[in-house]
């Protein structure tokens, strides 16, 4: 999933960021309401985590513009205006969370969690496909009752690869939600991250394949039966 | 609890009470009157007939005589008359009986009036004068004899035949006469009664109407003090209607208007500062808090320059902590007591000296305008911390290759006088009045950690502990701040 964080205090933007990172999310960060607004409307984010107090542009503004254009991203406010016609009003400009300052990085990643559930229309912490199953709250993947082991990147491909399970996904998508800014579009990071994954799937017994190549538009995740 | 409704009705109503009594005793003293002035002329007309008929038969009826009442006297009236010096009535009314009527002993010519009250309980009205009769001379014949008291009281069975003309004397006598006063006093009570019953009337519906329209000419009064009950914090954008309010209650609603707008800007001022320092507070606290988490959580992320980032966020908590509790010591007058005569210029370059470099690194062209003779006696510590607030501003806030200058003295009025100027871009002279609230910053998103908005507001304060007046003003494109002293 993709993150785009917009903070002014450069201290909690490295701070989330890196807790965000570490929890598999893809993350881009900038400290400018105006190149915040600028990145939202040039990527296909999961979850913006937007503050209210921004220099160049007012973190309200940026979310009214956002849903002017017909963004639906998810966005939640992470800001110090505290009092209930702050939280109010944020709500009421289009924000679908609002977290106040200051506040715990558990808390924090829990609603980002939980804003990208509900970005795919997902209500369970846990994803079932065939014998593929995926526990977003504990961060933990089992196939046919064995645990998974995979780095955070396989994580985050796996968890976009099943919430969206049964459809084709374009490698330009999984770019979009799984890489952050900082990754070269040119590199074949998807088709190795993919083959990673296959790899680990099938696991030692050779289990029948899950992750299915849809030559020229990408892959799906589905159980299919021979 | 004094209520002006329930003074004013008091007062209406017994003010009111009392003309209506007034009204009412002056109507009945004036029926009273007239009535009596009628009976009186009754009674005068009764005299003035007894006293002609007496001059023409100064021996009529006898006490005691049952002949026909001789007067064409009113019904009820009867009269009593006595030749004076003499206590034997010489005429009265036959039915007066037994009964007396009183005779003054001060009679004279003009009528006298009185109530008396006969024996029996009736009451009368009397009329007692002096009138002077013609006494016929003795009768050398005799036939006038008896007639003199103590005489035959019957008239003659036949008239006299004619007699010669002979010389009469004159000779005085008293004439008293009276008329029952029952038909006046009933009629006086009835006057009476009616004055109280419509009196009363009038007094309960001069009460209610007083009642009324106090209710209804108060009723601005009880809508304003209503509205101003009823306004709380979160209604102090509202004000009075003045269109249509009555001129007294005018001046009240303008002056509440004007305080409701002083306790709004108040409120605002308030509300801004507590938000803004929730914001100064809870921005660094998250700061740390998130660091700390991501370091024990993910231990690998942490590095030194966390440690770093740690102290500068603590020094600038610290920072604020202290401004603030030296604004609130400040602003409470508890600093600034000590004073001593310091030489303006020299305490103007020590205060300049910090920001020196950093002017020279903007490229700013600083002009000094100071007479080296100009002397203030002020708290220096305090006069210092003024001077940097402010040249840390002017440094801070002047763009690249602009002015700030420095000029300090005696103004005409002799008072001294030092201000500092700096060249501006694009500043609003919308936020001047805004430049000493605390926590105020052009930048609403605070993002420059350095300045905390508090600065102005700190030298303000200061100002005003050591008797001085920091104002800002704004020329154009130049903002200048002036500090002048209030006292000599």
């Amino acid at each position: 999933m993709r993150v785009l964080l917009v903070e002014d205090s450069k201290s909690l933007r490295d701070s989330v960021t890196a807790a965000l990172q570490e929890s598999g999310y893809a993350v881009d960060s900038v400290g400018d309401g105006e190149e915040g607004l600028w990145l939202a409307q040039s990527n296909d984010y999961d979850v913006i985590i937007l503050d209210i107090l921004l220099p160049g542009l007012l973190g309200t503004a940026v979310l009214e513009r956002l849903r002017s254009n017909g963004n639906q991203t998810q966005v939640i406010f992470l800001t110090a205006k505290d009092t209930v016609e702050d939280r109010v009003r944020g709500l009421r400009s289009g924000a679908d969370d609002y977290l106040i300052k200051p506040f715990a990085l558990e808390e924090l990643l829990a609603r980002v969690q939980a804003l990208c559930r509900r970005a795919y229309g997902q209500r369970s912490t846990t994803i079932r496909v065939g014998d593929l199953e995926l526990d977003t709250a504990a961060r933990r993947a089992t196939r046919a009752e064995g645990a998974l082991e995979l780095t955070a990147r396989e994580y985050a491909l796996l968890e976009y690869l099943m919430v969206r399970a049964g459809t084709v996904v374009s490698r330009t998508e999984i770019e979009a939600h799984i890489y952050d800014e900082r990754a070269n579009p040119m590199s074949n990071v998807v088709d190795s991250a993919i083959y990673s994954l296959r790899k680990k799937l099938a696991g030692a017994d050779g289990l029948a394949p899950l992750i299915h190549t849809q030559r020229g538009q990408g892959y799906v995740l589905e159980e299919r039966r021979p | 609890m004094r209520s002006i409704r329930r003074k004013l009705v008091v007062s209406l109503v017994v003010w009111l009470g009392l003309l209506w009594i007034v009204a009412g005793a002056t109507v009945y003293l004036s029926v009273r009157q007239g009535l009596i002035a009628t009976l009186d002329g009754e009674l005068t007309s009764s005299a003035s007939a007894i006293q002609a008929r007496l001059r023409t038969s100064p021996h009529g009826p006898r006490p005691g005589d049952d002949s026909t009442e001789p007067f064409d006297l009113p019904s009820g009236s009867f009269f009593q008359a006595w030749r004076a010096e003499e206590d034997e009535p010489l005429q009265q009314s036959a039915s007066l009986g037994d009964r007396t009527l009183p005779r003054p002993a001060d009679l004279d010519a003009r009528p006298t009036f009185w109530d008396h009250e006969l024996p029996g309980g009736e009451r009368v009205r009397v009329l007692g004068m002096r009138v002077m009769l013609l006494e016929e001379p003795p009768d050398p014949l005799g036939r006038n004899r008896g007639r003199g008291p103590g005489a035959d009281h019957r008239p003659p069975r036949r008239p006299p035949p004619p007699r010669p003309r002979r010389m009469s004397s004159p000779v005085s006598a008293d004439i008293v006469v009276a008329s029952p006063r029952e038909e006046l006093d009933q009629t006086l009570a009835l006057v009476l009664g009616g004055i109280a019953a419509v009196g009363s009337l009038g007094a309960l519906i001069a009460a209610f109407i007083v009642v009324l329209a106090l209710r209804h000419g108060l009723k601005p009064l009880q809508d304003v003090a209503g509205r101003v009950s009823s306004i709380d914090e979160k209604s102090l954008g509202w004000r009075f209607a003045t269109e249509g309010m009555p001129i007294e209650m005018l001046p009240i609603c303008e002056c509440l208007n004007d305080l409701l707008a002083r306790l709004e800007q108040s409120f605002e001022r308030e509300r801004r500062f507590s938000s803004d320092l929730a914001h100064e507070l809870r921005t660094p606290v998250a700061e740390l808090k998130a660091l700390a988490e991501v370091a024990v959580r993910w231990p690998h992320r942490a590095s030194p320059r966390d440690y770093e980032q740690v102290l500068a966020i603590s020094e600038r908590m610290q920072s604020l902590l202290e401004s603030l509790l030296a604004l609130a010591r400040w602003e409470a007058g508890s600093q600034g007591s000590v004073r001593e005569e310091v030489v303006v210029s020299q305490i103007v370059e020590e205060a300049w000296k910090p920001f020196a470099e950093r002017a020279g690194e903007k490229r700013l062209v600083v002009e000094w305008r100071i007479r080296s003779e100009a002397v203030l006696t002020t708290n220096p510590r305090m006069l210092d911390l003024i001077l940097q607030n402010l040249f840390s501003n002017a440094v801070e806030y002047t763009p690249e290759g602009g002015v700030v200058r420095i000029e300090a003295g005696h103004g005409p009025s002799g008072l001294f006088e030092l201000s500092i100027s700096n060249s501006t871009v694009d500043l609003s002279p919308d936020v001047v009045p805004h430049l000493f609230e605390r926590f105020w910053r052009l930048d609403l998103a605070r993002t420059d950690s350095a300045h905390i908005g508090i600065g102005l507001s700190l030298a303000r304060a200061c100002a005003e502990a050591v008797s001085l007046e920091l104002t800002a003003s704004l020329d154009g494109e130049l903002l200048s701040f002036s500090l002048r002293a209030t006292e000599a």
